[in-house]
Order: structure tokens, then sequence, then C-alpha cells
């Protein structure tokens, strides 16, 4: 199971309309930060690199995705010293990671609610 | 004196919408009065015009940090002692150092809370703001090591990652490799079983820590393994995280009491596909080969009894079929337990080990 569910019922309550417009944001988000750790590879910037991933690691880590979130503090402390091939590698896990995360939202959340997610 | 009719205002400054959107609407949904801003410079122009009675404050924002923000915040005469939660991802032990400097009211770390616990502390120091009591600072509770940036060392034969951030652990060598190789765990392909059996690598002490940490995570919660319990806690979303198409090690248990011949069988046990575990108890050994379902195990017996204790082990779990075993056994013990084999799955080398034999059987057992 990718998303903690559990923790954001704990926020919002039961209310799976508010959790999916959060997850929608969150999406939203990702591909922004996904896009920005491409460009970090492409120009080979570091930089870039460690700080997309650590917008996205704090905001997965806050919408219930441990997984991912593990997966980008690692990115994280490694983007300043590993391979630009390791961290080609650590990027594309990343996209799987949030694309899972997607797929897993989607089904939880219609069937729960019967409502088209919308991503 | 506070204005009853005063509706109290919090400003967020996070350059992630999605940050800003959750808290926003969650404290607008409760009748709190909400500004938000996504940089730094935007934080301070705001908090000039109109002081705000909280500021969420993340640290990592472009055109000008939080720190910096904070430091303003500090050293202005209008704004001293205005309250401020510094709500960041995990960063560095310099970054918290100089933070800490700047008196923030809270520092919380992403990945430690909740958004529920954000939103507690918010409504909690509202509430105190509101009733015009004093607020007491809280320094920061970094609970999660962090691995930011990481610097490894190379120690004997071990790689040791030394957070750059102090973890409240007692730094034993093994310790810091097990936490190491759990936090390195997302991008391997083993299963939870594997790195649930990995601490029975590292000797008894660790063993035994192990298992109580695993039958009581509770009571570590506060304790110095909490990062390992989280961890641990983290394993079946890594269980669900092998990617597709990959190959899950099977694991190779070496039970040995004799520490030396244990670490010799497992330095010569390296064929891929395979991870070599190994243990001295007996009751590790089994409780890993009944929650595991292993199927490869070497199994050091000084005597005869335990032969018997390990043939009547194997008989009483379901996949006793499946099951290869390589046993060492004592040359004079041999006998007292020869009658005990009914079964052709196991193979048995006797004590002293001949180096050539050991290789033969060891790699006809990983076949």
């Amino acid at each position: 199971m990718t998303i903690d569910l559990e923790m954001l019922e704990d926020f919002f309550g039961d209310d799976h309309h508010e959790i999916r417009r959060v997850f929608d944001l969150f999406f939203n988000s990702a591909h922004l930060q996904i896009q920005r750790l491409h460009i970090g590879l492409d120009r080979e910037d570091r930089d870039i690199l460690n700080d997309a991933a650590h917008q996205l690691g704090g905001a997965a880590s806050t919408c219930g995705l441990p997984a991912l979130s593990e997966h980008l503090r690692k990115l994280e402390s490694l983007s300043k010293t590993e391979t630009m091939e390791m961290l080609d590698n650590a990027v594309k896990t990343s996209e799987v990671l949030v694309n899972e995360a997607k797929k897993e939202a989607r089904v939880r959340l219609d069937w729960q609610s019967g409502e088209d997610a919308g991503w | 004196m506070v204005n009853p009719t005063r509706q109290f205002s919090v400003l967020l400054a996070d350059d992630d919408p999605f940050i800003v959107a959750l808290y926003r609407d969650r404290l607008l949904r409760l009748g709190r009065q909400v500004d938000a801003v996504q940089n730094g410079e935007d934080a301070i122009r705001r908090i000039q015009e109109s002081p705000p009675d909280l500021l969420v404050l993340d640290l990592n924002m472009p055109r000008m940090d939080g720190t910096h923000v904070l430091k303003f915040i500090r050293e202005q005469s209008k704004t001293p002692d205005l309250p401020v939660i510094v709500l960041s991802n995990a960063c560095s032990q310099g970054v918290i150092d100089n933070v800490n400097q700047l008196r923030p009211t809270r520092f919380l770390i992403k990945f430690d809370v909740t958004p529920k616990d954000v939103l507690a502390e918010i409504q909690a120091l509202l509430s105190e703001i509101e009733s015009g009591n004093a607020i007491k600072p809280v320094p920061v509770k970094t609970k999660s090591a962090n691995l930011s940036p990481p610097q490894i060392e190379s120690e004997g034969p071990l790689l040791v990652q030394r957070f750059e951030e102090a973890v409240d652990i007692d730094t034993k060598r093994e310790e810091l490799l097990l936490l190491y190789r759990l936090l390195q765990a997302d991008l391997r392909t083993l299963k939870g079983a594997n790195l649930l059996a990995m601490p029975f690598q590292f000797g008894e002490a660790l063993e035994q820590l192990f298992e109580s940490a695993y039958a009581q995570p509770e009571a570590l919660s506060l304790s110095t393994f909490e990062t390992f319990r989280r961890m641990l806690a983290k394993l079946p979303t890594w269980v669900a995280r092998a990617p597709e198409g990959a190959v899950t090690p099977e694991i190779l248990l070496i039970h040995s009491a004799d520490d030396a011949l244990r670490c010799r069988i497992r330095e010569l046990c390296t064929r891929p596909g395979f991870l070599p575990l190994q243990t001295a108890r007996a009751a590790s050994a089994e409780a890993l080969l009944v929650e595991n379902n292993l199927t490869r195990i070497i199994w050091h017996a000084r005597r005869g009894s335990a032969v018997r204790k390990l043939m009547r082990l194997l008989k009483s779990v379901d996949h006793f079929q499946r099951i290869r075993t390589l046993l060492l056994v004592p040359d004079d013990e041999w006998p007292a337990c020869q009658n005990q084999w009914s079964d052709n799955a196991f193979t048995v080398q006797s004590l002293p080990l001949q180096e050539a034999e050991l290789l033969v059987n060891l790699y006809s057992l990983m076949a």
C-alpha cells in the first residue's frame, strides 16, 4: 500500500472529496518537481536535483506517501555525491512511485467515493 | 488586554502550493484568518505591512530563505517576539543550530509530523495567543535520521554512514550499519522478511535489541531508537515498492554459535541471488526459518542432541520437503546423530572444515 490513507482521514475526516482535491494539488506539484528533477539531470545541476527532491519529499510526507517521501529523501541526500547515471535511475524510480501513487489514489478514492478523481 | 472580537491571523510562508493549500483551507474552515506567500521576500513585505499573529515558515524558499526571514523578524523592533512555527523538510544540523539561535516558537520537521500534528500545533499556539499567555519556545525535535549530505566513511571492512544531523543513538558500528542498510533498502529488491532478518547478522546484543524493538515498538517511541523503529514501521511499504521484474534474493541462513566459523562461511556465500544471513542463536534461526519459509540452511551443530532438535524443527514446518540443509557437525558427534537423518535433502559436512569440500557443498546448496 503506497498511500497512508488513514493519516489523511485523520486530518480530513472521511471527506474523500477533500482528500481527492488535496491529491490533485499534490500531483500537480509533483509533476512540476519531477520536471525540475529532469532539468537537473539534463543540466547536471545538482542544486536543482537536491532542491526538487527536497520539495517533493516534504510534500509527499505530508500527503501520506511514505515510500515516495523516503525515496526522495535518499535522492536528496545522494544528489550531491552520486553519479548522474545513478541519479537518473533514482529520478526514474521517483516517477514510477508517483505514478503508482496516482493509480492507487484513483482506485482507492474512486472506489470509496464513486466519483472521478480527475487524474 | 486581548480584544475578544479580534480575529487572529496566520501567515503561511511556503513555496509549495500544495502545502499552502493544505493548511490554508483547513485553517479557513476552522474560522481562522489566513494569508499565504510563496517566498521569503514576500513574507517580509507582508509582515512589515501587517504582522500576523502567527507565522508558519518554511526554510527552503526562493528569493529569501526562511532562516533569513526569521532573522529579520527577530531583529525588528515591531516583531522580535512574533510566534513562528518553522515547518521544514529535514535539514542539516548546521541549519537547525542556526534556526534554533533565532528562537523559533516551534520547529517541526515535515517528515516527522503528520498534517494533523501541524494543525494541532497551530491551533494550540493560536489559543495561547488569544488567551494572552506567554508562549514558551520548544526546541526542534528531530526524530529522524537526516542523510543530507551523506558522509560515508570506511571503518574496517564496513561502510558506516555518519549522519550529519545528530541521531541520538549510541553509535555502535553495527547499529549505524543496520540503520544505513535499512535506509538504503528502498533501492533494493529485498522483501520485508529479508530486512527483518538483517539485524541477525550483527551479533547477539543487537539481535536482542531488535527482537525487543520489534515486539514492543511503541515502547521505543521516545527512545534513542526512534529512527530504527520508524524504519521498521515502513518495511511493509518497502515490500510493496520492489520494481517490476525485480529478483528477490533468497535467504541463505547460516546458524552457528562459533563466530569465526559463521563469518568464514558467510564470506564464501557470495553467489548472486542469495542473501546470506547469519545468526548465533538457535531461537532466531528458528524464527527466521518459520516466518520466512526459508529453504536454504547451513546449520552448525556442536552436538548430536542439537541435530535431533533441528530435525524436529524442520519436520514441524509446512515446507519441510523443500528445505535443503548443509549440516556441519564435529566428526566425533556424527555417529551419535547419524540415524536421525531420513531425508536426502541434507548434506553433511564434518568438522574441521576442508575448504574445497565446503565450497562444493555450498555451491551445491545455492544451485
